[in-house]
């Protein structure tokens, strides 16, 4: 194991939870002027990777915290309350772990898992332009002979890519060839991040381009990517899951700013018979309204977290999956999976795929939820602030721009499809990184 | 030459440079001298002072199509549209004809009421005192929209017998207007702060304050929806070209076309139909506060206009709703493209939330409801919210 490179601390769920509460209390404090002044949060980003909570998805057996998806879910929450745009810079970085904890090899776990402990970041490179649909790719892997090839392509939306230590890129391996990810050195030749991104919200995510050019990437840095939707999986869900947190997140702390608002700066409608605006008996229902929608989402998070923690372990308790080495310490409690040692492998894998199918449509519903509770509380406070509340200098329209543009990131259209076939007749969604 | 036909080339010139004005914080001076020169403050005049003679709902079309081209303008011009509308409901005077008159040369008046220290707009702080030549006009005066823009310049002051009426030339020596307005929307009002120090005001320029019943402050109310339905069009108008505009469709491979995807067609058309239903709520408002205004000398006029007021009202908070749904909904269809500031589609959001932030809907809602229920003239019952606001 490679304890002796860990220098983050590996924390248990609880702490987890505590010590992304108190960084996002301080990620607020400069939120809507990192917003206003496009100001990168560079040392906010440090003290995350300092903090361990960016290594808190590292399988136990390499050293790491193991912690199951619904503390992950709940840090991301927790993080976007304080500044959406930190709660989405490591969204990749979380989804790659993911991907070498099934798809890598164990010596590739140990390097790479040991730089996360060692407070390393990923980024990521996966979208490009120009291509006709999200998972149309065209950087490719070329083969140079000697375990050695060279990469090349253009990719967009690179989501930290720009404050990453080293930026997972999804490549064909070989013309055509099957999807995999060149796990590339941030500040390696040929590697060129340009900071592109001018988003009317989620401003500061660095979400830039990535340009490679012949980068030289040795096998030893390779993983395979497509096999990851052969079978049943939860790669998808938990990419999905992490981005309800963020807009469950968005949607709390403008109604948590709206409160504080109007608690300290508005003034009451004459005719209401109150002394402070908060009194206001229809101030108080529309607050009501949107603490309710709040919480409905907050609610569909964590049961669609909580799923994504059972189908992992029935993915784990499915023979044909185990050698993934999927996190040892998810918790199992009240699956009933534990007790199926008789059953078949062909079973075993029926239940992983109703699990895996449920967690999908589970995740559909909490984005849905979110994105819907994150645009309106974000629209909705000036109702409750008054007219003074729009006032650029007070930047709070920032949550409705930070929900809108980061609620597209996977219209809720689709998530309201899966939704709809599921209800009509039974069609499970589909098995792909977007559900 | 219908208005629509008239006014329809200096609309599409405005819509031109609408983007670019807001991204570069540009006050669109030259865009009002446009709008003048074509006769478009003179609208409402009646043709016998040389007027264009249109009727308030032809007006509010046009003002609606303004809107559309820049959602700045209608508000810029409230201030304006409103003075007119107090004049043409004064009784015959010379003082009417001379401000008709006037109006229909190409004059353009502003709007200086808020003031922040004051908690009432029937008791206003800034001063007129009489001076040998007549009087002496000092004050400070906030989100004084359009005045900017304005050749006349109408504010209230506390006088030796209560407040008045005051009209000063925007030219006079001792006003100051600075655009200090840093809303995150309708960023080209020019509502900033015009300051009055010892500016002389002549004898004819100070008028009684009126505080008898009127539609007018349904009509300023009007202005506002105009610019809500204005920016419901130019929103749907927007969608259209981005869809159009695209070649690639990012999570439905089935449609390679985002136009020919029944998703994305769903969503346009819920949009357009909201559009439709602001616009004609809208109509509606301006066609019963015209109602209320044809018949001045009625003892039903109160009636009349309590049912504007509602009208109007009533239309608020469903329209404010509607656009700000509309404007936020219209990025469903699809692309992560239409978040780049490079097309500023979350103008129409910005503008529509900053306009409906001036008429909190859930009183507005109330206004209706206590009037439905226990006859509370909503006329009244806005008075005391503006006292408040």
């Amino acid at each position: 194991m490679t304890r002796a490179l860990t220098t983050v601390p590996v924390l248990t769920a609880g702490a987890a939870v505590e010590v992304a509460a108190g960084l996002a209390r301080s990620f607020a404090r400069d939120a809507a002027d990192r917003d206003a002044r496009r100001v990168l949060p560079v040392t906010e980003l440090d003290e995350l990777s300092a903090s361990g909570l960016l290594a808190i998805t590292v399988p136990v057996p390499y050293g790491g915290a193991g912690l199951p998806v619904e503390t992950v879910a709940e840090v991301v929450r927790l993080l976007a309350t304080g500044d959406p745009n930190i709660a989405q810079i490591p969204h990749s970085h979380y989804a790659y772990i993911g991907q070498l904890r099934r798809n890598g090899t164990d010596a590739q776990r140990r390097q790479l898992f040991g730089e996360v402990l060692a407070g390393r970041r990923f980024g990521n490179a996966q979208s490009e332009a120009g291509t006709k649909h999200v998972r149309d790719i065209r950087t490719t892997l070329t083969a140079l002979g000697d375990d050695r090839w060279r990469l090349d392509g253009r990719k967009f939306y690179a989501t930290g890519a720009l404050l990453a230590h080293r930026i997972p890129v999804l490549a064909h391996l070989g013309p055509d060839g099957p999807l995999h990810v060149a796990w590339v050195d941030r500040h390696a030749d040929g590697v060129e991040v340009i900071d592109d991104w001018d988003g009317l919200g989620q401003r500061t995510t660095a979400s830039g381009s990535v340009v490679l050019r012949g980068v030289d990437v040795p096998d030893s840095l390779i993983t395979p990517y497509a096999v990851t939707f052969d079978g049943p999986q939860t790669y998808g869900a938990f990419a999905q899951v992490l981005h309800a947190a963020i807009d469950a997140g968005i949607a709390r702390a403008a109604l948590t700013e709206a409160a504080a608002f109007v608690r300290e700066r508005s003034r009451p409608y004459p005719d209401a018979g109150v002394d402070r605006a908060a009194d206001d008996p229809l101030v108080v229902h529309a607050f009501g309204e949107l603490e309710l929608a709040v919480r409905a989402g907050e609610a569909l998070l964590a049961e669609a977290a909580r799923a994504i923690d059972r189908a992992d372990a029935a993915l784990t308790a499915d023979p044909a999956r185990t050698s993934t080495g999927l996190t040892a310490n998810v918790a199992r409690t009240g699956t009933g999976l534990t007790a199926d040692a008789a059953r078949t492998d062909a079973a075993a894998r029926t239940d992983a795929a109703a699990l895996t199918g449920a967690a999908s449509l589970a995740v559909a519903a909490a984005r849905a939820a979110t994105s819907r509770a994150a645009v309106d509380a974000g629209s909705r406070l000036f109702e409750v602030a008054g007219t003074r509340s729009a006032a650029a200098g007070l930047g709070l329209d920032r949550h409705w721009r930070n929900a809108r543009t980061h609620t597209l990131h996977d219209p809720t259209t689709w998530k309201i499809q899966h939704l709809g076939r599921w209800a009509v007749d039974g069609t499970p969604p589909p098995n792909h990184g977007q559900a | 030459m219908t208005f629509t036909e008239r006014f329809a080339p200096v609309f599409a010139r405005i819509a031109e440079g609408a983007v670019e004005r807001e991204a570069d914080r540009r006050l669109p001076a030259e865009e009002v001298e446009w709008l003048r020169e074509a006769g478009f403050t003179k609208l409402r005049i009646p043709v016998e002072h040389g007027g264009l003679g249109a009727t308030l709902p032809e007006f509010t079309e046009q003002l609606i199509e303004l809107g559309r081209a820049d959602s700045n303008l209608p508000q810029l011009l409230r201030g304006h549209i409103g003075f007119v509308e107090s004049r043409l409901a004064h009784a015959a005077s010379e003082v009417r004809d001379r401000w008709l008159r006037r109006i229909a040369a190409g004059v353009i008046v502003g709007n200086a009421q808020s003031e922040r220290a004051s908690t009432s707009w029937s008791a206003p702080e800034s001063t007129l005192r009489p001076a040998d030549d007549g009087f002496r006009l000092d004050g400070r005066k906030f989100y004084s929209t359009g005045s900017l823009f304005a050749d006349w310049i109408q504010t209230t002051a506390a006088g030796k017998d209560g407040t008045v009426n005051v009209l000063v030339p925007a030219s006079a020596p001792g006003v100051t207007r600075i655009d200090d307005w840093d809303g995150f929307g309708q960023r080209l009002t020019g509502s900033g702060t015009t300051i009055f120090e010892d500016v002389p005001v002549a004898a004819e320029d100070v008028e009684p304050f009126e505080e008898t019943r009127s539609t007018l402050m349904a009509v300023f109310q009007l202005v506002h929806l105009a610019s809500l339905a204005g920016i419901a069009r130019a929103a749907v108008a927007d969608t259209v070209a981005y869809v159009n505009g695209r070649t690639r469709n990012l999570h439905n491979p089935a449609h390679p076309s985002p136009a020919t995807d029944p998703q994305v067609q769903q969503v346009v058309g819920r949009l357009a139909g909201a559009s439709t239903v602001v616009s004609a709520a809208v109509l509606a408002a301006a066609g019963a506060i015209s109602a209320a205004r044809s018949e001045p000398d009625s003892d039903r006029f109160a009636d009349r206009a309590d049912v504007a007021d509602v009208a109007v009202f009533g239309a608020q908070g469903v329209v404010a709703r509607l656009v700000l749904d509309l404007t936020t909904e219209l990025f469903e269809v699809g692309g992560a493209s239409a978040v780049t500031e490079r097309f500023r589609l979350d103008r129409h959001w910005r503008n529509a939330r900053t306009l409906a932030s001036h008429n909190p809907v859930i009183y507005r809602d109330r206004i209706v409801g206590q009037y439905l229920l226990d006859g509370t003239s909503p006329s009244a019952a806005y008075a005391k919210l503006r006292e408040g606001a």
